[in-house]
């Protein structure tokens, strides 16, 4: 009797065992259904050469706090808004050739067939797909040069499904040929492309899927200094009151709120380091 | 099986279960950490573009 009880224990512990462990850990095969919608943004990290001046900053500025943690024996910083982790932070100081930058990640239903994708268009591989407990990843530079992570996830992350303060919540695509960056990343992600305004000659094209989404228009073509990238922006209370404390802090404002510029909801700034995010307070 | 048994089984599969959440909800692998050698896009981030039409739409 003992033996039987045993048996059946260990046989109920195992199966519960491999059901949640072997979910959280293991790689996952091609799901029917994908945990994320390929096409939304899941994560960001800020590749930087100098992790305590963006500890300082993007703290002081946006209430971020911080958790030290371990990728491997590199370490890696964990950005939290409220209990929500929103961001990481690594350091590519040992890289000669990183850019300090934001690095998005978009959601995809298969990382190696989206690779190939991108490397048919014309992009590169940054980091070959690698297997991480939440995901499996690589980093591309698309066919007009703008780096993005790809992220094949195994499961749901937290995350609002509204607009909520100190989160990343949009993501705009700089194009300097936004016919071609529109068919690309519809064949990407399953876009539904629609013009929402068209002005100064700019067409704004929203990207819609069933949970956030994103933006894109095509850079002037008098603006030489702007590489094609994914912007993401960070929703605000104040976008234009924050100006004053992003140049005290060390970074600089480098696109200010103005009425044109989205009723002075917005404003693109660079952190003591250099890498780029836009500033939103939303609805505006 | 009588009762005693059955109580003493379901006890350790709800401890067994327990610990699995637990240690499931840790969140020791949220993010990704790469790194990649790639110049940024800003020319050092001193300049953007000045015109931004459009906008987020939720």
């Amino acid at each position: 009797m003992m033996l039987k009880l045993f048996t059946a224990t260990s046989l109920g512990t195992a199966c519960v065992l491999v059901a949640v462990f072997g979910l959280a850990n293991a790689p996952a095969p091609a799901a029917a259904a994908d945990p994320v919608e390929p096409g939304t943004f899941v994560w960001h990290d800020l590749l930087t050469r100098d992790v305590a001046g963006a500890r300082r900053f993007y703290g002081e500025l946006l209430g971020w706090r911080f958790e030290d943690t371990k990728r491997g024996d590199r370490p890696y910083i964990v950005a939290r808004a409220g209990a929500t982790p929103v961001a990481g932070i690594v350091d590519v100081s040992g890289i000669a050739d990183a850019g300090t930058q934001w690095l998005s990640f978009m959601a995809v239903a298969n990382v190696d067939t989206t690779v190939a994708l991108f490397q048919s268009g014309g992009g590169k591989v940054l980091v070959q797909p690698r297997d991480l407990p939440l995901a499996r990843v690589a980093v591309v530079a698309d066919p007009q040069g703008a780096p993005l992570g790809l992220a094949q996830m195994r499961r749901d992350i937290p995350g609002a499904t509204q607009p909520t303060a100190s989160h990343f919540f949009w993501q705009e695509y700089l194009a300097r040929d936004a016919g071609q960056a529109l068919g690309f990343y519809k064949q990407v992600a399953g876009y539904n492309a629609a013009i929402s305004d068209s002005r100064l000659g700019v067409e704004y094209h929203v990207l819609r899927k069933a949970r956030g989404g994103a933006g894109l228009f095509q850079l002037p073509a008098n603006v030489t200094d702007v590489q094609p990238n994914w912007l993401p922006y960070v929703l605000v209370d104040d976008a234009a009151s924050l100006a004053a404390r992003v140049t005290s802090l060390g970074g600089r404002v480098i696109v200010s709120a103005a009425p044109e510029r989205r009723n002075n909801s917005l404003i693109v700034v660079a952190d003591p380091a250099g890498a780029v995010l836009a500033l939103q307070k939303y609805p505006f | 099986m009588n009762s005693a048994k059955r109580v003493t089984r379901i006890m350790i599969l709800a401890v067994v279960i327990a610990a699995a959440l637990v240690a499931s909800s840790c969140e020791g692998g949220v993010g990704v950490g790469v790194s990649t050698g790639y110049p940024a896009r800003y020319g050092g981030g001193t300049s953007g573009p000045p015109i931004f039409v459009g906008g987020p739409s939720y």
